[in-house]
């Protein structure tokens, strides 16, 4: 709120009345009005689901011993009030936040070379389509042999999943650089490094973005996955699989619910991220392109 | 306005092209562009002038001929000179603001950042967007859109502008708009100019000369001067004698020009 920045309303002369009455709107005041709807839609959908999960459990449809939906609610409210398994949340997602740092570290860079030259284009096509293939979570007794049942092995097991859609989603960004743009700053004489920093990273960036959404949910999963199979000695995984080991159902559902929200509040992050960052690519679309 | 020059700016010689051999796209292209002059390339559609205008600015390698730039062979892309494309949508940065994209260029120039700013504010000035300068350009309308991508261009100063049907896709009456902001910078900075264009009034209209190209493959087919008074007006200059004598010669020439690239190609390609 800057009060030296108010502006004129109307401009005195300067282009054309007809030039200025082509100018398209500012990006609209009135939206969180207009988008509060699928809020509503989206909470009535959650409202739903929540009843129904609620009737199941209680008429039994799920065996006499299942716990009902509203004692999982409010187990879930008593592990986030507990110190020791908010630590476990904690050491989750450091294992989660390094293996994605570690995925645009090595997919970004990658995928812009693949995406500029075609020799590593060619040399990289095979190894990459075996290896994506590949499930990481088969290889997890590997991983566990090689580097353990804890934070290190968590990390390499879970890149290994990240990767692929960060990669793939740059190389394709790549592929929409526009030859006009690209054009112009050669036109201008930018450096190379320039052209990379100012015109080719920034067209790729939405592109990478939406590959980290797409890797983030997952790489959650398989975080949480890979503490359970592998019995690691900290995290969700391991204290949903100590819960299990216990036969407390209430407290291994607990963990899973929290598992799924804290996967929905990383992608909404996201979401909004991309909105917030690439708004001018919503424009453009919306516009002419 | 000018006459003809003694040290050419731009000199094209026999500038032939070929995507694929056998196939020219450019036969054999000649003209030259004095200092302070701007001259129109004219010829219709589909006759070669992005190839010729991409030859000229170092982003294509062409068959054979010569490019010659301040009397250098041009090879890769010259230091000074800037262009302003057809497609400014795509032209311009859409994650920078307008100063931002008018700045670029000058970032990586031997300019202090004093001068950078200095040259930005004017060239912004220039084509009336000073207000408008921390918006994006999705923000504006196409013809600002264009004025950005002129400032930039000017911003830069360059020895010789190449604009490549700048005003093909915006309406009537912003391209005349426009046009008057090219015929002005021309006017007042001497800015030496290459204007493609496949409107012949438009051509004529910023002239100093125009250069009518053959249908492709293309060839130079006539060189006129413009010999109108160098302040023109989009309604009293086109109501004139001269521009109308002018509209309907080089009207000619296309027509001849169309017929004769028909007889010399099969249809097609």
């Amino acid at each position: 709120m800057t009060l030296g920045n108010v502006r004129q309303v109307e401009p005195a002369t300067e282009p054309t009345g007809n030039d200025r009455a082509m100018q398209a709107p500012l990006p609209a005041k009135g939206r969180t009005k207009k988008s509060l709807q699928p809020v509503v839609r989206g909470a009535v959908g959650v409202a739903a689901f929540a009843v129904l999960a609620q009737v199941a459990t209680s008429a039994g449809w799920l065996g006499s011993d299942f716990p009902t939906a509203t004692q999982v609610l409010s187990e879930m409210f008593t592990l986030l009030s507990n110190g020791e398994f908010l630590l476990d949340i904690g050491w989750s997602l450091y294992a989660w936040a390094l293996a994605m740092v570690l995925s645009l570290v090595i997919a970004v860079p990658l995928g812009v070379l693949i995406g500029s030259i075609p020799v590593v284009a060619k040399a990289t096509a095979v190894p990459i389509e075996i290896l994506r293939t590949l499930p990481s979570v088969a290889l997890i007794p590997i991983f566990i042999l090689v580097l353990g049942s804890d934070t290190q092995m968590k990390v390499v097991l879970t890149l290994f999943a990240t990767v692929w859609p960060i990669l793939f989603n740059t190389v394709y960004g790549m592929k929409d650089l526009d030859p006009v743009a690209l054009a112009t700053a050669r036109s201008f004489r930018l450096p190379r490094t320039a052209v990379l920093r100012r015109v080719v990273l920034p067209s790729v960036a939405p592109f990478v973005l939406t590959g980290v959404r797409i890797s983030a949910a997952l790489g959650l999963i398989i975080v949480v996955g890979s503490e359970l199979v592998a019995g690691s000695s900290a995290g969700i995984g391991a204290y949903i699989l100590d819960a299990s080991l216990l036969g407390t159902t209430t407290v291994v559902l607990a963990g899973s619910v929290v598992t799924g929200i804290l996967g929905t509040a990383v992608n909404a992050g996201l979401t909004i991220l991309d909105r917030i960052l690439f708004a001018w690519r919503l424009k453009m679309t919306a516009a002419d392109r | 306005m000018s006459t003809q020059p003694q040290q050419p700016i731009l000199e094209v010689d026999r500038l032939h092209h070929e995507y694929s051999a056998g196939r020219p796209a450019i036969d054999s292209v000649s003209f030259t562009i004095g200092s302070g002059e701007l001259v129109s390339i004219v010829g219709p559609s589909g006759c070669g002038k992005t190839t010729l205008m991409k030859s000229i600015a170092g982003l294509m390698r062409f068959t054979s001929g010569t490019v010659r730039l301040r009397g250098q062979d041009v090879n890769d892309v010259p230091a000074d000179l800037a262009m302003v494309f057809q497609d400014y949508g795509r032209s311009l940065f859409p994650w920078m603001t307008v100063e931002a994209n008018v700045e670029l260029p000058l970032r990586y120039l031997q300019v202090s950042k004093r001068e950078r700013k200095d040259r930005t504010a004017h060239a912004l000035a220039e084509v009336g967007l000073s207000r408008d300068s921390d918006k994006y350009p999705w923000q504006l309308s196409g013809g600002m859109q264009q004025r950005a991508a002129i400032a930039r261009a000017l911003a830069y100063r360059p020895r010789l502008l190449l604009m490549d049907e700048p005003f093909a896709s915006v309406d009537a009456q912003t391209r005349s708009d426009l046009e008057d902001l090219v015929a002005a910078v021309h006017r007042k900075h001497g800015t030496t100019i290459m204007f493609v264009t496949h409107d012949i009034d438009e051509a004529i209209y910023l002239g100093d000369r125009v250069v009518v190209l053959t249908g492709a493959p293309s060839r130079t087919l006539k060189e006129l001067p413009i010999d109108l008074p160098a302040d023109r007006d989009q309604i009293e200059t086109k109501a004139t004698s001269e521009f109308i004598a002018l509209r309907s010669e080089v009207a000619l020439l296309i027509r001849q020009a169309v017929a004769e690239s028909g007889h010399r190609r099969t249809p097609q390609s």
